[in-house]
């Protein structure tokens, strides 16, 4: 099982890395120092509200962590709306339902409530992954959101890089309307 | 001019000659064809997209249920569904809709659908802004063009020409000059576009039925913006685009992309079942008073589609999945762009049978002309659609609706030409190639540069009549000659060169009392003959196959004909199930093949001494079709110290009689140059097999052409 799980991951990393995305791999005490040091400190993050443990722990290292829904914002003594979070974060928090080994690919879903829009409007977005869901293929990684669609409300995306276009004269260029960065940390469990 | 008023001829003279549409077309086409290519290796294509066709077969079928079905969930969901008949219909929905949401401005991701049914006029007339946010709609939408292509909208355009677009119209003195710094730009400009807006319009690739669920597919963001940033989501879809299951998504996933962009996965595909959960925000939006809670519409639009569902022959062009992989491999659209191969808004072969479908006789019968039927398109294809086949048929209809021209008479009846000018050959050649002779032609629309076939007073069937005592004794295997129309009055040599060929290798051969094998007439979109013809063949080879005798053919496009069109000419009638053609089908063999099989099962009994030729090959696009591009090689390969070489090009440009049609020679001249220039990087003999293709590249390079079977039967002498 386990060494199924490596294959896994090295597979994820090598097709996320060809799709142009930053990847971590690290067991989940690590999880705070990996973030920090990605994130840092210029401009706010925003979190989904099943994440909003993690937001007070980021707080703690000194950096303006907010969860993006209104009431969360509202409470947080963020000064500005949740519009005003969505303009100024730099960074969108986001966990993982599933990902595709295969294509490199992570599954995000509302997280608790507008997972879509802080995985979609900040120019970076990191997305929280455990090693144990990933899934080889793509066949099994729709499935697994067939099986969550109520929770999901049905509503998720397949994310395989940051934002591209190739309109110009077929030249590749890297962050369009969607994040100019995908960085993916994946927690392995504790030893 | 065409009954709709273009002018194809110039506007293809314009597009070959400028050198932008060269440049920008030309990378690109080669680009993505070779990134599919390298998509799909270790994949298993072929099974891949048997399921897909299964799915879409099976799911269009039971299209009306599925369609009940997924406005049903959509509105448990609290979305709303409208199902419209018509693209005015649509329109007029979505327009009352932005009416009574106070709607300003709206922010569109592509959507082929959404320009069928011109929706963004249908909103602006309202005084509405309507903004394209993928950056190559933007490009065609801030220079007032339409999409050129599927995917790649503004392929047509070059940097430089973006750069002075942007310049023009974004009110930017000085635009930088990086395709990168390009794109910020936009992406800076349209940003608080999204933010502001009122409505967010998209496509989809896909809908589920079981759950509502709508599968959108791109790489830039902008759907997700677009369906997630204003508080009204519309969703514009063709009824076509509904398949049952959850699970079929992961099938068509794997095959859309990576025929597409060559991707693994687009960057985003995102998944929307009804009214989206996200908060409303406001960012300034001019309905913010009015709207404060999210909405979903589903639009669904029929535009001719249940009427070509309905039709067999029409039906496949529906499992279309838009991912543009035809229009990379296709030669004519890779030359001219889909501005001149297509019509409003769809490009190219498959484009031309949509606009069939959505607008009519009159738009399609414009582009009609321009599928060479080499069958390129089909091979990439990820739903297996017959495009060549399915423009055989838009033609048939568009002669029936204007009538058949006297040039495709003439052309389509190769049989008829043969019967009368063998007879009075070398006069007829001596007028032929005179002024007085040639006068008629450009009348005709027959390109007068063009050099006319020499008919031979001594027939392939005359000479095979007069023979006698070439029979084999104890004869490995028997076949009966395809008698093809050109080589029978044209080419007789070729045809005594494949008896005596075939009697070596311990064929016992006969001539088939075959008729015209139907592909002439095909290609003029006349059906009438070749249906009636293939049933006579059938008939007849049917019986000799019966008989023990494989059928073997000198001309590629007869064989391919026979094994691949006489199923659909037949289809209709009473003969569609008759166990002769599977018979037929399996044993009727292109003369190389045939050759090859032979050495390779050891019942030939050809022996070459030890050459030293020298030979450059370049294989019929219906050799390729059918899987045998390397059969011609291969047989001048059975000699050996022969030196063969393949060249890898697309199309010579020929195509039996489009490159004597006036409006496509310059074309079909365009078309032959790249074979040329690698022909020409060879010294040798050149080697062909197709008719056309020979006559393309006697004019086109200067030199002779021989069929492999000449080359063959001088070895053994």
């Amino acid at each position: 099982m386990e060494e199924l799980e490596e294959r896994l991951v090295e597979m994820f990393a090598a097709r996320l890395a060809a799709a142009g995305g930053g990847i971590r791999i690290c067991d989940s005490r690590l999880l705070l120092d990996s973030l920090v040091g990605t994130v840092g400190s210029d401009s706010p993050v925003v979190l989904t509200p099943e994440l909003s443990w993690l937001a007070e722990k980021l707080q703690d290292r000194g950096i303006r962590a907010v969860v993006g829904s209104r009431a969360a914002v509202a409470a947080s003594g963020f000064d500005g709306g949740l519009e005003d979070l969505f303009r100024r974060a730099g960074t969108g928090i986001t966990t993982c339902l599933t990902a595709v080994a295969d294509s490199g690919t992570i599954v995000v879903g509302p997280g608790g409530g507008n997972g879509g829009l802080i995985a979609a409007l900040p120019p970076r977005h990191v997305g929280i992954l455990r090693a144990a869901d990933i899934r080889e293929g793509l066949a099994e990684a729709v499935a697994l959101v067939k099986a969550r669609f109520g929770e999901l409300a049905g509503e998720c995306v397949f994310i395989t890089g940051p934002s591209r276009t190739a309109d110009i004269e077929m030249m590749s260029v890297v962050g369009v309307h969607g994040p100019v960065a995908l960085e993916v940390i994946v927690l392995e469990e504790e030893a | 001019m065409t009954p709709g008023g273009r002018d194809m001829q110039a506007e293809i003279h314009a597009a070959l000659r400028s050198p932008t549409l060269k440049q920008a077309l030309g990378n690109a086409m080669a680009t993505l064809s070779e990134r599919r290519v390298a998509a799909f290796s270790g994949l298993d294509f072929e099974g891949l997209r048997l399921r897909v066709r299964g799915m879409k077969e099976e799911a269009l079928e039971r299209n009306d249920e599925l369609l009940a079905r997924t406005a049903k969930v959509v509105e448990a969901g609290g979305g709303r569904v409208k199902i419209a008949a018509t693209g005015e219909e649509a329109c007029a929905y979505i327009a009352d809709l932005a009416r009574e949401r106070g709607v300003r401005l709206v922010v569109k991701s592509k959507s082929m659908v959404s320009e069928e049914i011109h929706l963004n006029q249908a909103l602006e007339c309202l005084g509405i802004e309507v903004i394209e946010t993928d950056l190559g709609e933007r490009i065609i939408q801030l220079a007032g063009e339409r999409p050129s292509h599927l995917i790649v909208p503004a392929v047509h355009k070059t940097k430089d020409e973006v750069i002075a677009l942007f310049a023009d119209t974004m009110g930017i003195a000085d635009p930088p000059t990086e395709a990168e710094d390009l794109t910020r730009l936009v992406r800076d400009d349209l940003r608080e576009r999204f933010l502001r807006a009122d409505m967010g319009i998209t496509g989809a690739n896909f809908v589920v039925a079981e759950t509502g669920t709508l599968v959108i597919v791109e790489n830039e963001g902008n759907v997700r913006l677009s369906t997630q940033l204003p508080p009204i989501h519309v969703a514009v879809t063709g009824r076509e685009k509904v398949v049952e299951r959850f699970e079929d998504v992961a099938t068509l996933l794997e095959l859309l992309p990576r025929s597409a962009t060559g991707q693994l996965l687009s960057s985003y595909v995102s998944f929307v079942t009804g009214t989206p959960s996200t908060e409303v925000l406001d960012f300034g939006r001019a309905n913010a008073a009015s709207v404060t809670e999210r909405e979903f519409h589903l639009v669904i639009v029929d535009n001719g589609r249940s009427a070509a569902a309905a039709d067999p022959e029409l039906r496949e062009a529906l499992y279309c999945i838009r991912c543009g992989a035809c229009l990379n491999a296709c030669a004519p659209y890779t030359r001219v762009g889909g501005h001149v191969y297509g019509a409003d808004p769809y490009p190219g072969g498959i484009g031309c049978v949509w606009t069939y479908i959505t607008k009519g006789h009159l738009e399609a019968k414009e582009i009609n002309g321009l599928c060479t039927t080499c069958s390129r398109c089909t091979e990439v294809c990820p739903a297996l659609i017959d495009i060549p086949w399915l423009n055989t048929v838009v033609k048939e209809r568009n002669n029936a609706e204007f009538g058949v021209g006297l040039r495709e008479r003439v052309f389509s009846r190769a049989d008829l030409l043969g019967d009368a000018m063998s007879p009075l050959a070398p006069v007829a050649n001596t007028v032929l190639s005179s002024a007085i002779g040639r006068a008629p032609l450009a009348w005709l629309g027959i390109d007068p540069a063009r050099r006319s076939p020499r008919y031979e007073k001594d027939t392939l069937e005359a000479w095979f009549r007069r023979r006698s005592g070439a029979t084999v004794s104890d004869p490995a295997r028997r076949a009966a000659l395809f008698v093809d129309c050109f080589v029978n009055h044209n080419l007789p040599q070729v045809g005594r060169a494949a008896v005596e060929l075939l009697e070596r290798a311990g064929v016992e051969v006969v001539l088939a009392h075959n008729v015209c094998c139907g592909r002439p007439a095909m290609s003029q979109g006349m059906l009438k003959h070749p249906r009636a013809w293939a049933a006579r063949n059938l008939e007849e080879l049917g019986r000799l196959v019966d008989d023990g005798y494989d059928i073997v053919c000198i001309e590629p496009s007869c064989v391919s004909t026979i094994r691949d069109d006489y199923r659909r000419l037949l289809e209709s009638t009473a003969l569609a199930d008759d166990p002769r053609l599977a018979a037929v089908e399996e044993h009727s063999y292109d003369i190389t093949e045939y050759v090859v099989l032979g050495a390779r099962d050891g019942w030939s009994r050809l022996h070459f001494e030890r050459g030293n030729g020298e030979f450059v090959v370049h294989a019929h696009c219906h050799q390729k079709s059918m899987g045998i591009g390397s059969a011609p090689a291969e047989a001048l390969r059975l000699v050996p110290g022969f030196t063969v070489r393949e060249v890898q090009a697309l199309c010579c440009g020929m195509v039996g009689s489009f490159g004597y049609k006036s409006e496509y020679s310059e074309l079909s001249q365009a078309l032959g140059e790249r074979l040329f220039d690698r022909l020409n990087e060879h010294p040798g003999e050149v080697v062909a097999c197709g008719i056309s293709c020979r006559a393309q590249i006697e004019m086109g390079t200067g030199r002779e052409v021989l069929h492999p079977v000449e080359v063959l039967v001088r070895a053994l002498r």
